[in-house]
């Protein structure tokens, strides 16, 4: 017996290791809840929150083999990102590599798969942006230009993407063109309110009267919730001043909505069939990513992976979760809401902020509307789609990168130095703007200097009136 | 008349098919032969003049009555490189781009495709994506000392693995927007050419694919 257990001691053990490991995966694969051991890696923060819907991305073919395709195509990640990439018109389409004379730039790196650049479960070699090439992926294509370009000589193509001046898909950040047009600012421009409001200055007629512009505007009286139920006295209260009483919309347009049973609870639906658009937005971000699959349960911020408060880690987010039930409270939704839950360092410096302060003088009626600064002017802003303002309620949206927020937000209020020095800077957004950047981005003075170079009056008019003000100002 | 009307569908029917056989064999090797063309087939070099003829014309209606006028004489639009940032017009070669990228990526009876190219590029990274086909192809329509200059020239290649057919056609100045932009532009090099009116710039690149 001894014998025979010594002969075959590491056959056993192997058995054992084998079953072990067999029972283990069975466990996880049909029984358990989480399923994170099966996963090959760590999925990025993109796409942490939908990992356990391992289809969502791995949509194979019917006849796809498995073992020698990951199953994720261009298709799939167009799903999500596809009208992104529309909107702000990719620079970098496929169908810019389908000619055949991309041959030579396509031996190098293969443009035409979203998976070439973004692979998914390598956290060892993913960079910002979900990229998993190293940084210098430009040169492939673009040395020529680098060569021949006078201010970017001596750059180094690890930093084209990197420095807050390109991005390989939205490459409208900071185009020469609108460096350019926006040379010369002041840090703090005349009238610093944000576009959307600008827009509700030069719009608004003064002679419209109040009723004139809700004529359906509903009050305690025509409330038409059931007899059989009851209501809170401050709901009812709060509700006949919000903007739905003034638009004419009652309780059971969102309570019993085509006439279902009354329900206390109002869905993600419901309120999409009045804002389409701001629920689209909120499920194209991170907190409502995971409502698009009715396997998931709402994002809480437990799930997150920037610091959260701890009181605030089981509350589920919906609408709700940022709108208060029945009244519009835009202290709520633009920063308290904010707080209660994110707990890094740039929103907990945000109270010892100018953009705070402007905020609180701007609720207290002391300043003009649209220039208090919350969170959401920043992270959800009022942009203008299809000829229209909505507020883009995909908080990461100007994110990706943040350059991008120097357009749509801060030269609202910011000349574009300003502004671009701040982004540039991570220690200024994480102090949450507190103090100016102490470092100057170069990319207005290079796209000057070009201009000069080629002869362009404008700017070199506009560059001597600067170096005179400049001048004048050291005399004083 | 009933066997007249027959026969009448039965030549349509005949005609289409040759039609379709007809563009399917546009992937196979170059023939200019007339017994070719008598066949009902056309060649891939015939295909090619064919697409030139299009994209000669609306590149011309582009850059002169679009562009030239609403930009250059009356003034009610700019044409600019970044068109989206300025609200403008985008420039000839731009628009030629965007439908080339179109065409690309639309499902089509055969696969063919095409773009500009000059040997005096503003855009650097053009004359990288020149094969030294196309590089002799451009030498032959666009030097005025090549017996070929302003006519077309056509050859073959292979990229990547595929053989193409390769045909290139003289693209020339037809509107004061194309050469004053060109010979201003700040990428224009000391050594390229002043364009004026009829000058021939570059070449259109057209490619279809052999089958075999």
């Amino acid at each position: 017996m001894k014998t025979w257990l010594s002969r075959y001691t590491y056959w056993i053990l192997w058995l054992v290791v084998t079953l072990a490991l067999a029972g283990y995966y069975s466990y996880v694969t049909f029984k358990a809840e989480d399923k994170r051991p099966l996963l090959p890696g760590v999925t990025t923060h993109g796409h942490y929150q939908i990992e356990m819907e391992c289809y969502v991305c791995h949509n194979n073919e019917p006849n796809e083999n498995l073992f020698t395709s990951s199953g994720v195509t261009n298709e799939s990640c167009l799903q999500c990102h596809g009208e992104a990439l529309e909107e702000f018109s990719d620079s970098h389409p496929v169908r810019k590599f389908k000619n055949p004379e991309n041959a030579i730039f396509l031996e190098h790196i293969q443009a035409m798969d979203c998976v070439s650049c973004h692979s998914e479960h390598n956290p060892k070699i993913t960079e910002p942006m979900g990229v998993s090439l190293p940084a210098d992926y430009c040169t492939h294509c673009h040395q020529v230009t680098l060569e021949n370009l006078e201010s970017h000589k001596n750059l180094e193509f690890n930093t084209c993407a990197t420095a807050g001046c390109h991005n390989y898909h939205d490459n409208m950040a900071l185009s020469p063109s609108y460096l350019l047009k926006n040379f010369g600012q002041p840090n703090v421009l005349e009238n610093p309110i944000t576009a959307f409001h600008k827009n509700l200055q030069e719009t608004e007629t003064k002679s419209t009267t109040d009723t004139d512009k809700h004529p359906n505007a509903l009050t305690v009286a025509d409330a038409d919730h059931p007899a059989t139920v009851t209501l809170d006295a401050k709901h009812l209260h709060d509700w006949s001043i919000s903007a739905h009483s003034r638009e004419g919309v009652n309780c059971s347009d969102c309570h019993q909505p085509e006439g279902q049973a009354w329900s206390n609870k109002v869905s993600q639906e419901t309120c999409a069939s009045c804002h389409d658009r701001e629920v689209k937005g909120f499920q194209q971000g991170k907190h409502g990513m995971r409502s698009l699959h009715e396997k998931l349960s709402p994002m809480t911020p437990e799930l997150a992976r920037l610091p959260m408060h701890k009181a605030a880690a089981h509350k589920e987010l919906d609408c709700q979760a940022c709108h208060d039930t029945h009244q519009y409270d835009r202290h709520y939704a633009a920063y308290e809401a904010c707080v209660k839950c994110h707990n890094d360092e740039h929103t907990n410096q945000y109270k010892d902020s100018k953009h705070y302060h402007l905020f609180q003088k701007e609720l207290l009626n002391l300043a003009p509307k649209g220039s208090g600064v919350s969170c959401a002017t920043c992270h959800m802003p009022h942009v203008k789609r299809g000829g229209e303002w909505i507020i883009d309620h995909d908080q990461s949206n100007n994110l990706r990168p943040n350059e991008k927020m120097t357009r749509t937000v801060c030269t609202s209020c910011h000349g574009l130095q300003f502004s671009m020095d701040a982004m540039a800077d991570p220690s200024v957004i994480q102090k949450n703007f507190q103090h100016p950047s102490s470092q100057k981005h170069p990319g207005i003075d290079w796209a000057v200097d070009a201009a000069v170079e080629r002869g362009d009056e404008d700017i070199i008019l506009m560059k001597q009136f600067i170096q005179e003000q400049f001048e004048k100002q050291n005399d004083k | 008349m009933k066997v007249h009307r027959t026969y009448k569908a039965a030549l349509k029917s005949s005609t289409l098919i040759a039609l379709a056989m007809g563009i399917t064999a546009c992937s196979e090797k170059a023939d200019t032969s007339k017994e070719a063309k008598s066949a009902g087939h056309f060649s891939a070099e015939q295909v090619s003049e064919a697409l030139y003829t299009v994209l000669k014309s609306d590149r011309k209606v582009y850059a002169s009555k679009i562009v030239n006028r609403l930009a250059k004489d009356e003034q009610v639009i700019a044409a600019h490189e970044e068109w989206l940032e300025n609200k403008a017009l985008l420039l000839p070669a731009q628009m030629f781009r965007e439908g080339a990228e179109e065409v690309d990526s639309a499902d089509k009876p055969f696969e063919f495709s095409y773009s500009l190219q000059s040997l005096w590029p503003l855009n650097y990274e053009n004359a990288k994506k020149q094969t030294p086909a196309v590089v002799e192809g451009l030498k032959a329509v666009s030097i005025e000392s090549s017996p070929h200059y302003g006519k077309k020239w056509s050859g073959e290649e292979e990229i990547a693995g595929q053989k193409y057919f390769v045909g290139i056609y003289p693209d020339r100045a037809v509107a004061p927007a194309c050469w004053t932009c060109h010979n201003e532009h700040e990428n224009t090099k000391d050594e390229y050419p002043v364009f004026k009116k009829n000058d021939v710039m570059g070449g259109i690149v057209i490619r279809i694919p052999f089958s075999d």
